[in-house]
């Protein structure tokens, strides 16, 4: 090989100038047994990185095991079983939310009737007897009447103002 | 996308985007583990995928976004700043076969490279050890073309600097 090209090449590659063929085939020049002894240096450099190339890689073992997962995946996703079983559990789950519901709800109102049904005889009967009814109506009348007179006499008072007040007006205007 | 096409042009990526999640992740299961994860994404979306203009690149940006993923909540579940400070040479995973199997001055390299800041050790990875286009670097990680230029001239520029150090001095 030429070796001033090689030269070049490499004033080229240390300048991040060379294309990939040209660092191809500075990779093959250095991998060969027939380098230069002012090239000692430098042909470890090129050797790592064929040695690099060539070292890191994966067993066979490794195709299958990949291969062996996407088979399983394609199982998977063309099974028509896959499907209808999966939507019975989404409708499972939906009737189960349902069914809770309706349970709850059903509880709900039966706690609310049975309140009703203990608490509306208290409300609407206080007494068995309608004339024990009639005088205890009677009495919270009479009560209410009592205090609603007392009332008036002390508004009868300010009545008494209210006459002298106009008196007093009539006088004036004469 | 049939299964057929998904053997014949997403699965052969694999071993990129294992390697891609490795940068990330620094340990082997936890990168399988990514890319098995990815892999199944793909599959999942593989309606939309032929609209794609690059399906590689898109891979990519996934096993990005779910090494970080995974970095965060492993993160969050423990930190261990031991391992976070110090560990900057021994991530690679040394099994004694891979050792053996590497030179000194490549161990040196590696070390050195793992060292790099995040973005400059990505881009790196992506485009000197994968051989990706600028333009999908920048789809990849998610910045813009300069910044995937700058990047990627910083890194090689300590890289030959390391390089040139190691050489003279003898040690790296």
């Amino acid at each position: 090989m030429d070796l001033d090209r090689i030269e070049q090449l490499l004033a080229k590659y240390w300048d991040c100038e060379t294309t990939l063929e040209e660092e191809k085939e500075l990779r093959k020049f250095f991998n060969s047994d027939s380098v230069p002894t002012r090239w000692q240096a430098i042909a470890p450099l090129f050797r790592y990185y064929e040695h690099e190339k060539k070292n890191g890689q994966l067993d066979g073992l490794f195709d299958e095991q990949v291969l062996a997962q996407i088979d399983t995946k394609r199982a998977e996703s063309t099974g028509d079983k896959g499907k209808v079983v999966r939507m019975f559990y989404d409708i499972a789950k939906v009737a189960a939310v349902v069914l809770i519901l309706v349970t709850a709800g059903y509880f709900v109102r039966e706690e609310y009737l049975n309140k009703k049904d203990k608490m509306d005889p208290y409300i609407a009967d206080t007494f068995e007897d309608p004339k024990e009814a009639f005088e205890e109506t009677k009495k919270a009348l009479m009560l209410i009447s009592k205090n609603f007179n007392k009332g008036r006499k002390e508004v009868e008072k300010v009545g008494v103002f209210s006459e002298a007040q106009e008196k007093i007006k009539e006088t004036e205007a004469l | 996308m049939s299964l057929e096409q998904f053997k014949t042009r997403v699965l052969p990526v694999k071993d990129k985007l294992y390697r891609f999640a490795l940068r990330f992740l620094k340990d082997e299961d936890d990168a399988r583990d990514v890319v098995q994860e990815v892999l199944i994404k793909v599959w999942n979306k593989r309606d939309g995928m032929n609209q794609l203009e690059n399906m590689e690149a898109w891979c990519m940006r996934i096993t990005r976004n779910v090494s970080l993923d995974r970095l965060k909540s492993k993160h969050s579940k423990y930190t261990d700043p031991m391992r976070e400070g110090f560990d900057v040479s021994g991530g690679e995973n040394e099994t004694p076969y891979r050792a053996a199997e590497m030179s000194d001055m490549m161990k040196n390299i590696g070390s050195f490279i793992e060292a790099l800041p995040e973005k400059q050790r990505q881009v790196i990875q992506l485009r000197d050890v994968e051989g990706y286009s600028y333009k999908e670097i920048s789809d990849i990680l998610e910045i813009d073309m300069n910044q995937v230029k700058v990047n990627l001239f910083r890194a090689r520029k300590a890289v030959k600097e390391s390089l040139l150090n190691i050489n003279a001095y003898g040690l790296g």
